[in-house]
Order: C-alpha cells, then sequence, then structure tokens
C-alpha cells in the first residue's frame, strides 16, 4: 500500500498538479486501492488538522507582516539597514539582506519577505548597475531568513506536529538566523568586491544611522513585543501573533499614517488565501501522514536508519543531505508534518535536542526555498525583475553553498543554536 | 457563467473578510480579558479554532481562482505545447475528482454529527456547523476547478486561431 501512497504521489507532482491536491489524491488512492478504510477518514483527518489554536498563529503572522508592510515599514528598515552597511563594497546587496533579516523578525514566511523587500530592493540594485540575476538571486535567498528568525510559520508547524515548545523553537531561531545571513553577507561581498559593485557614496554617519533608528523603532518594537510576550509567559505564540496584529494596525494607521481602513480588506482577503494555501497542504500532507503512521513505515524507516549509524553526529549529516534532497522537491510545511514524526523520535533516542533538531529542519528547508524545482522564493523574485528561472537558478548557486556551510557550522557547535533558548527557558 | 463566478468571488471575499475580522478580535478580547482584567474566556478560542477550520477551505477555493496553490511545474514545461495542454487538462481532471471526493464524503461526517447532535465544549455549537466549512470549501473548489477548466479550454481554442 506504501508503494501505492508514492507511486502516485510521484506521478501527480510530477503533472504539475498542486501539492495540496498531490498529496491528498495520493492518499485516497492508497486508501481507496489499498485498504478497507471509509474514504470519510479523509476530510475528519483534514478537518482535524485544521481545527488547531496553534496553527492560528499563521493567519496572524500572515496578517500581522502584511499590515506592517502596507503600512510603510518595509521602506524605513531598508533605510536604517542602508545607513548601516549602504557604504561598503556591495552596500546595497548587504542592505538588501539586513533588511531580510529585520523584517524576519516580522514576518514568517519566505515568499512574503521576498516580495516585500525584494519587490523595492531588486529594482533599485539593477539601477545602481548590479547584475540582474545577481540581484534577484540575492534577495531570494535571503527572503529564505523570513523562516529562520522568529516568529516563523514552518516552526510553529514544527512546534505541534513534535509537541515541542513554539517560543522555544523561535528563540533557537534567532541566532541560526543570523549565522546564516552572515554567511549570505561574506558571500554578497566576496562576489562583489569582484565585480566591482561599490557602496552608496555616503560614509558611515551616527547621527543618520540614529534618525533613521528612530524612523524604524516602532517596527523594531513589534518582534520586542511578540517574543517577549511568549518568554515572560504573557501569552502563547498564537495570541502573541494576534496581538502583533493588533500592534501592526494601530502603527500603521496612528503613527506611520500610510495604512487605511480602505486598503484593509484587501490585505485581509489576500492574508486569508495565504493563509489558505498553507494550511490546506497542511491538512492533505497530515492525511499522507496518517497512512505512513499506520503502516508503520517510520519504524520500517527508523529501523534502516539505525543500521547505518548510530552516532548523533553521522545521523545529523544524513538527516541534512536527506532534507536538502526533499527540500528541493517538496513544500516546507508538508514536508515537516510528514517526515518530522518519522525522525524526530530517532534523533530523541539518540541524544539530540527536539528544539536543536527543529531549528536544524527548518534551516535546511529553508534552502530548498531557492532551489528548483520547487523553489517558491525563486519564482517571487523571478516575477518581480521579470528574468527567467535558468538564470537565477544559476546566479543563486554560490550563495546555497554559503548557507550549506552556515547549516554545518550550526550543526557541529549546537550551542549556537541552543544557547538562548536554554538561558532563557531556565 | 463568468458573471456567476464573479459573484461567488465577491461573496468568498467577503466571507473571508468577516471570519478573519472575528477571529482577530476574539483572540484579541482573550488576551486583553485575561491579562488586563484577570478573566479567562472559553468561548473565544474555541469560536476562532472553527473559524479557521471555514478560512482554510473557503481561502482555499479563493485559491483556485488566483492560481495560489502551488505545485512543481518544472517538469510539464518541459513537454511540447500539444502535449503539455493535454497535460493540463488531466490535472484539472484530477483535482477535481479529489475535491468532489472529499464533498461528497464529507456529507458522510456532517451526517453523523447532525444524526448524533454532538455539541462544542465551550460554545454548546451544534459539532456540524465546524465541519460544514470543510463541505462548503471543497464543493467551492470543484466549482473552481471546473471554472479553471473552462478557462482553460477557452484559452487552448483562442490560442490555436491566432
Amino acid at each position: 500500500m506504501s508503494t501505492l501512497l508514492f507511486a502516485s504521489f510521484v506521478i501527480i507532482i510530477i503533472l504539475g498538479a498542486p501539492i495540496a491536491v498531490s498529496l491528498g489524491l495520493s492518499s485516497m488512492t492508497a486508501i481507496y486501492l489499498g485498504t478497507n478504510l471509509p474514504l470519510a477518514l479523509i476530510p475528519q483527518r483534514m478537518y482535524a488538522a485544521a481545527d488547531s489554536f496553534p496553527l492560528m498563529a499563521i493567519p496572524f503572522f500572515m496578517l500581522a507582516g502584511a499590515l506592517m508592510e502596507y503600512g510603510g515599514i518595509s521602506r524605513r528598515l531598508i533605510n536604517l539597514a542602508d545607513k548601516l552597511v549602504g557604504h561598503l563594497t556591495g552596500g546595497l546587496a548587504l542592505v538588501g539582506i539586513i533588511t531580510c533579516m529585520f523584517f524576519a523578525a516580522i514576518s514568517g514566511s519566505g515568499p512574503a519577505t521576498v516580495a516585500a523587500i525584494g519587490g523595492i530592493m531588486i529594482p533599485s540594485m539593477v539601477r545602481a548597475g548590479y547584475d540582474e540575476s545577481f540581484s534577484s538571486a540575492v534577495m531570494a535567498i535571503a527572503g529564505s531568513i523570513g523562516v529562520i528568525i522568529p516568529p516563523s510559520i514552518p516552526m510553529v508547524t514544527y512546534g505541534v506536529v513534535a509537541g515541542a515548545s513554539i517560543g522555544a523553537i523561535f528563540m533557537g531561531g534567532i541566532a541560526a538566523g543570523v549565522v546564516v545571513g552572515l554567511s549570505l553577507m561574506i558571500m554578497a561581498y566576496y562576489i562583489s568586491k569582484k565585480r566591482g559593485y561599490g557602496g552608496t557614496s555616503e560614509k558611515f554617519s551616527l547621527k543618520e544611522f540614529l534618525i533613521a533608528l528612530k524612523e524604524a523603532f516602532w517596527a523594531i518594537l513589534m518582534p520586542v513585543i511578540i517574543l517577549g510576550g511568549i518568554y515572560g509567559g504573557i501569552f502563547t505564540p498564537t495570541e502573541a501573533a494576534a496581538v502583533a496584529v493588533a500592534y501592526g494596525f494601530v502603527i500603521g494607521l496612528f503613527v506611520y499614517k500610510e495604512l487605511s481602513f480602505k486598503g484593509l480588506p484587501k490585505i485581509l482577503v489576500n492574508a486569508a488565501v495565504s493563509t489558505a494555501t498553507v494550511m490546506i497542504i497542511i491538512a492533505s500532507a497530515s492525511v499522507f501522514g496518517w497512512i505512513l503512521t499506520s503502516e508503520r513505515i517510520p519504524d520500517t524507516i527508523a529501523k534502516s536508519f539505525m543500521a547505518l549509524t548510530n552516532s548523533p553526529v553521522m545521523f545529523m549529516l544524513l538527516i541534512n543531505f536527506m532534507l536538502l534532497i526533499v527540500g528541493t522537491f517538496m513544500e516546507t510545511n508538508a514536508a515537516i508534518i510528514i517526515l518530522a514524526p518519522i525522525f524526530l523520535p530517532l534523533a530523541v533516542q539518540l541524544g539530540i535536542n527536539p528544539i536543536f533538531f527543529g531549528v536544524i529542519v527548518v534551516v535546511n528547508l529553508a534552502i530548498g526555498m531557492v532551489t528548483p524545482p520547487l523553489g517558491v522564493n525563486l519564482f517571487v523574485a523571478c516575477g518581480i525583475q521579470k528574468i527567467s528561472i535558468e538564470k537565477i537558478s544559476k546566479a543563486v548557486l554560490p550563495f546555497i553553498v554559503a548557507n550549506v556551510i552556515a547549516l554545518l557550522i550550526l550543526t557541529f557547535v549546537p550551542d549556537i543554536i541552543m544557547f538562548l533558548p536554554s538561558v532563557l527557558l531556565k | 457563467m463568468r458573471k456567476v463566478f464573479n459573484t461567488l468571488d465577491k461573496v468568498e471575499e467577503l466571507i473571508l473578510i468577516l471570519l478573519m475580522t472575528i477571529m482577530t478580535v476574539s483572540i484579541v478580547i482573550q488576551v486583553f480579558s485575561r491579562t488586563i482584567l484577570s478573566i479567562s474566556l472559553s468561548w473565544t478560542e474555541e469560536i476562532s479554532r472553527f473559524i479557521l477550520v471555514w478560512v482554510t477551505y473557503v481561502g482555499a477555493s479563493l485559491g483556485v481562482k488566483r492560481g495560489a496553490h502551488i505545485g512543481v511545474e518544472a517538469f510539464s514545461m518541459l513537454l511540447p505545447k500539444k502535449v503539455r495542454q493535454f497535460v493540463e487538462y488531466i490535472v484539472l481532471v484530477l483535482c477535481i475528482i479529489f475535491t468532489f471526493v472529499v464533498f461528497k464524503e464529507s456529507l458522510v461526517i456532517l451526517q453523523t454529527q447532525m444524526f448524533t447532535g454532538q455539541k462544542s465544549a465551550a460554545i454548546e455549537l451544534p459539532m456540524w456547523i465546524p465541519y460544514l466549512g470543510v463541505t462548503v470549501g471543497t464543493f467551492l473548489m470543484t466549482l473552481r476547478f471546473i471554472e479553471q477548466f473552462y478557462y482553460q479550454i477557452r484559452d487552448n481554442k483562442l490560442g490555436g486561431k491566432i
């Protein structure tokens, strides 16, 4: 029956059907042809997956990010980053990466980060003489930091399936995001130096930096409220996300005054559709995952994994390798729903912390967002400057290498990720 | 045909705006009431969970219209134009089959829920109401995929003439 499940899944997905339908229809085929179970199981599981309070953080973080973006936050964050690193070699590329790191602390989605920051940065980089495919590639991969630095939608999904503290995973994501961001900046600097991309002419001025900081203050306060509230035990991640929506609404409407009541319906509908496309993938992935579990596939895979190695380091390397491959074909949340229940028990058995494991999984799958054939961030970035997927795929390669190096550093030095969670959750 | 679907767009959008607003406001009230007034509410979490189900499935329908559901198109792009058009039809038929069967099977659950008269824990809402979100959503998605099928035929015909 599992052969039926995987075979039909591969066929349907290669034909080009939406991920949610591929997962759902292959599950349906397997249940219908391979078991005596009723098909009503499918809507039953799909309902149960969506009826979840922790997952409600997804629409709220989508909404909060959209409100801040419409409220004029992207421009202010870019300005702040420009005053910080704009004067260096490859200034605009560095500004783009740093802004994505700032914006990641407000948004929980990779493609949304590319759209919000790349939408402004790619055209201005091209205008300043940067190569089109280089500019698009930098912003596509920098956008993937959106899911590493908290809040993060895949981390919410992982917390739900793994039964781990979403707050602690968020905390682990901060240092991971900084390491990944630094690796991209080093690569961008190196390439810019080789190609002679200069900085913006002005020298660093503390005064201008402080002015930009003041302008962006209300935006930067938002992650402080979200994370502070979660760690202070004041609210759950879902509640924190709802507070972020209220905060973004008030700041956009009354402080930055770039948001209007007239724009609200469109923002609400867009956030609902983005939420729905993620949620329906989670729902059908949960049917798929349920079949795997009922067929005891996780046990089988676990046994063959244990036969290969029982060293935690080797295990993590194998996991990294596998996730990098899976990430290229599979949507992030679907991969988490299906794979976490298979590999987390093994990881725990080998003494690997579930929080650490979760962050590593997300960093891996974030790289999958910029690798074809299913690189969501690449598609968004291509759409902005209207360049071909082939061109951007080639330009993004050196950055993927940088990201993989960052991933290996994070894997071999677990303290980088675990420092904040262990200090704060004592 | 087009008019019906344009009306459907508006109806779906309106439902989503209302639901998203109620969901957000409920949870903000929940936080406010617990942290400031020290009153723990039980209805807010339940009602917003049910709304999330509705947002998921109704939103997914509008997502079909907007082409928001991602898939792997790298392989079908490699095919010659005629074959690709044929594959696109097959994909839409597969989508229609999936959403229709889920819709049909969700009626079974709905029936059971109505028959047993199960109610939710906090607000004692009949449980068939949240489940109805799956039914309505998958029904609308079926319509949407049929709509896409119709557009596909029309576009291909136009493409053939030019």
